[in-house]
């Protein structure tokens, strides 16, 4: 099947999904939403760590970049005159979104071109330096148009609720399509090159600068969207949403993945966020564990819980077992 | 002119806990190659065990006195370099052969399990640390005050450094560490055995992060388990400053450091102190990667 | 001239002179080999035509310009392509991969063209993989085709870096010691190969190895690399018998 009817018989799949959404509790619903978000993230962090092997740990800064940017957009469109409702409110948080993303886009821009001369766990130290950076900046920002207050600095930001099940999803579903489209098209090998070895790439006529710039672009750009669309649920955003704790919780998605496979870091994501609320209960624990999961994790199986060949393996036995049954 | 040589003062004493912390990442960098994320949090392990000990020895000592302050120091000292060499036995040396980026993700689950792990031991809410050093002012004139705890915490360190340089370049493990640091495989053949040097070298860095930890809770005494974070990351900027893996240097970055956050903080920069700290690092990552002592490393093809 | 000429190219780093005034030329249908002893300069001399260092003197030209200064990827695209000493195939995709990866900077069909895959799209893919099924034919590694690159045997994959430079569609091929760690029938095919290469695409080769009766047995004209210092040039019957030579590499090594 041409990938563009697989997308639109999933996006078909999701709408239809989503008039049940009333029907969930709201905790549950929250869950859910958080998921779908959390794919967004982990899914465009893959491309810059996962894909194109450059390591950030800053994801979480342009995740902060888009939420406020779109956040400052819908409160001055539904503070002047259009309203949260109906397809006003649609058209202001896809105005919101765009407008994060373009904004965490020219912010990955300037964080990708100075990374160029850095690798490994160099270009990770300066990339949470730059998340830092983001996260002090927006701390000491604070203004007000028309009485309403912006940004708020440290003291937080009251968003407007417009993100629903289906935009959190929809947009999972573009990112996840348009990572999957374009890594496993001839061109899109090119990241992978730069990942396995930027001198062989080079040799084979790959401007690695230009791959690795772009990789960043685009995973801030959508690491943008998912910050939008994350304020347009919580309704209160604040500095501490965005600290390099948040882009080290996205990385281990992309680890625990496996580097790399856009399906092993979507069910990352999902049990990932599912994990610390089933974990509620010993909250006390929770980091613990999950810290200790991390490093056993590394020691015993750097690649991933669930690389490419084994989802692969897993379903041929699936397919297998179910003939033999 | 009397502000600006108190703010010196101030930057020089917050400088060299500073130094301390780097010359472990810059150490443990040295034999390893690799960023030991975490290396704050030994720090902050360093205070908890002070401010414990600090207690238990006020039965015998009182608070502030000098034998006090000695226990207390070596107490500490001695922990974090147990610590230190478990870290590296549990956690590093299963993956000495794997890719950095995978020691640099589980030097990252080492630093949230301890962060965590002293929560739920110590709590979260910040702890005031007793008084082991006087704060009383030591040297006061018109122009500058220098506290007791602020000439002791830049003697200490000063010491420290002192005798570390004695023990790299004066003795044997020294000569090891440093022939580990220039040539691994090397070293090997020549008979080195370099996991004894690597758990050296994380003992000795460990240490020095301990004496930070008890000189950073002495000057401002408030103590949390997320308290490393912050030191640790400026001390890996002092580090990467002075040339990483390279120990003079890294003595220098912390002083140069510690000055400089210290006179922002005091201009009407100062909520963006950590952000220019940062934007220092990326900087010299970026026009000088090698620092202001080290050498640079290429890629061979 | 059509060719490659290093003028007077001097290499330095720090003090060490790795290469000092190398005066060579390349013609477009040329097979050369590069010899001299451990560490004479050779890989420096590779890369410094790639571009992976820029000549501290000197200037290098290829098709009449010059291509000093310009980065790896550029030179690539001017038509100079290579392998290397150690092997240096894409750990993590497969042969077919491999070797699309050349074709990945001439795509016509970039971020939006693979995003939207409309129909020129399939067509442009198709093209490709049929191109790349020539070359692996051509060279007998079909049956390998979706292997991953690292599971070949040793010898397969110095072929398989070689069909990856060719991919590239070079008008000069640089080989960095395309025999080490074969045995003498490998060896003995790659010799073959080398030629075959030359006549049926048409460019000009220049390669570095150690295996003397290969060189010998392969190349038109020899240079002869010492401490970075080109000592001799000739055919391989001039090398043989040149003193100079014989004191620097042969009577050391045989």
């Amino acid at each position: 099947m041409k990938p563009q009817f697989t997308f639109l018989l999933v996006f078909a799949a999701l709408a239809a999904l989503s008039f049940t959404m009333g029907a969930v509790d709201p905790y549950y619903l929250t869950v859910i939403i958080f998921i779908g978000i959390n794919i967004t993230m982990a899914t465009s962090l893959n491309l810059i760590n996962g894909f194109t092997g450059q390591f950030s740990l800053g994801h979480a800064g342009f995740m902060g970049v888009g939420a406020y940017i779109a956040a400052i957009i819908s409160t001055y469109l539904t503070t002047h005159g259009m309203s949260s409702d109906g397809v006003s409110g649609i058209l202001v948080l896809a105005a919101s979104l765009l407008g994060g993303g373009l904004f965490a886009a020219l912010t990955g821009l300037a964080v990708g071109i100075p990374s160029l001369r850095l690798k490994g766990d160099y270009l990770a130290i300066v990339t949470l330096g730059f998340n830092e950076i983001i996260r002090v900046i927006i701390q000491n920002v604070d203004f007000k148009i028309a009485g309403t207050h912006y940004v708020g600095g440290a003291r937080g930001f009251a968003v407007p609720q417009l993100s629903t099940f289906l935009w959190v999803y929809g947009i999972a579903l573009v990112v996840v399509y348009f990572v999957e489209n374009v890594i496993h098209s001839t061109y899109g090998r090119g990241f992978l090159a730069v990942r396995d070895d930027e001198v062989a790439a080079e040799a084979m006529g790959i401007n690695s600068t230009r791959f690795k710039v772009k990789a960043f672009v685009i995973g801030a750009f959508f690491a943008g969207i998912g910050g939008g669309l994350f304020a347009h649920y919580i309704q209160y955003i604040t500095p501490d949403n965005f600290t390099f704790l948040k882009s080290i919780e996205i990385v281990v998605m992309v680890i625990l993945g496996g580097m790399g496979s856009t399906y092993g870091v979507i069910l990352a994501a999902i049990i990932l966020t599912i994990l610390p609320e089933a974990l509620r209960e010993f909250s006390d624990y929770r980091m613990i564990i999950y810290s200790l999961l991390l490093i056993i994790l590394m020691i015993s199986r750097p690649q991933g819980l669930f690389g490419n060949a084994s989802i692969k393996k897993f379903l041929a036995k699936w397919k297998t077992g179910t003939a033999t049954n | 002119m009397g502000e600006i040589l108190q703010q010196l003062v101030n930057g020089i004493s917050l400088g060299a806990i500073y130094a301390l912390i780097a010359l472990g990442y810059t150490m443990i960098y040295g034999v390893l190659r690799f960023i030991n994320f975490a290396h704050g949090d030994v720090f902050m392990v360093g205070s908890f065990v002070a401010y414990y000990t600090a207690t238990a020895v006020s039965k015998f000592f009182p608070v502030g006195s000098v034998p006090a302050a000695i226990i207390i120091f070596l107490v500490s000292m001695v922990f974090c370099a147990v610590l230190g060499a478990t870290i590296e036995f549990l956690a590093y040396r299963p993956l000495r052969i794997r890719p950095k980026l995978t020691v640099l993700i589980t030097a990252i689950g080492v630093s949230l399990f301890l962060e965590y792990l002293s929560q739920l031991l110590f709590g979260a809410t910040p702890r005031g640390f007793p008084e082991i050093i006087s704060n009383a002012p030591f040297y006061k004139s018109k122009l500058v005050t220098i506290n007791t705890v602020q000439t002791v915490v830049i003697i200490t360190s000063l010491s420290l450094m002192l005798v570390l340089r004695l023990v790299v370049m004066k003795t044997k493990i020294g000569t090891a560490m440093r022939a580990v640091s220039f040539n691994q495989q090397a070293a090997s053949l020549m008979g080195i055995n370099i996991s004894s040097v690597i758990t050296f070298t994380f003992m000795i860095g460990s240490a020095l992060a301990a004496a930070g930890g008890v000189l950073y809770g002495a000057q401002y005494p408030s103590i949390d388990p997320l308290m490393g974070i912050m030191p640790g990351l400026k001390a890996f900027v002092a580090a990467v400053l002075g040339g990483i893996g390279n120990i003079p240097g890294a003595a220098i970055g912390g002083f140069i450091i510690g000055t400089v956050e210290t006179f922002i903080a005091g201009t009407f920069l100062s909520t963006y102190r950590d952000a220019i700290v940062f934007a220092i690092l990326i900087g010299i990552l970026i026009f000088k990667p090698s620092g202001i002592m080290g050498k640079y490393e290429a890629e061979k093809v | 001239m059509m060719g490659l000429e290093i003028n007077d190219v001097t290499m330095r780093f720090g003090g060490l002179t790795a290469v000092g005034n190398l005066q060579a030329h390349i013609e477009p249908h040329d097979l050369i080999g590069l010899i001299g002893p451990n560490g004479a300069g050779k890989t420096t001399v590779f890369n410094v035509i790639t571009g992976v260092y820029s000549p501290t003197v000197g200037d290098v030209r290829f098709q009449g310009k010059s291509i000093r200064g310009m980065k790896p990827n550029e030179i690539t695209r001017c038509g100079i392509s290579r392998t290397f000493q150690n092997i240096r195939l894409f750990r993590g995709m497969t042969v077919f991969d491999n070797i699309r990866v050349s074709f990945a900077p001439r795509s016509k069909n970039r971020l939006i063209g693979s995003l939207m895959r409309l129909g020129g799209f399939y067509k442009e893919e198709k093209a490709i993989a049929a191109k790349i099924d020539e070359l692996l034919d051509f060279f007998k590694l079909g049956e390998m085709r979706d292997e991953l690159a690292t599971s070949l045997p040793y010898g397969d994959q110095r072929r398989l870096e070689i069909v990856r430079a060719l991919a590239t569609q070079p008008k000069l091929l640089l080989l960095d010691e395309p025999a080490a760690g074969m045995n003498p029938t490998e060896k003995h095919n790659l010799m073959n190969l080398i030629k075959q290469i030359r006549d049926e695409f048409n460019i000009a080769i220049l390669l570095i190895e150690h295996d003397m009766s290969l060189v010998m047995g392969v190349c038109e004209r020899i240079l002869v690399l010492d401490y970075g210092i080109k000592i001799a040039e000739g055919t391989p019957l001039e090398i043989r018998t040149d003193p100079k030579v014989i004191e620097a590499y042969l009577g050391v090594e045989e």
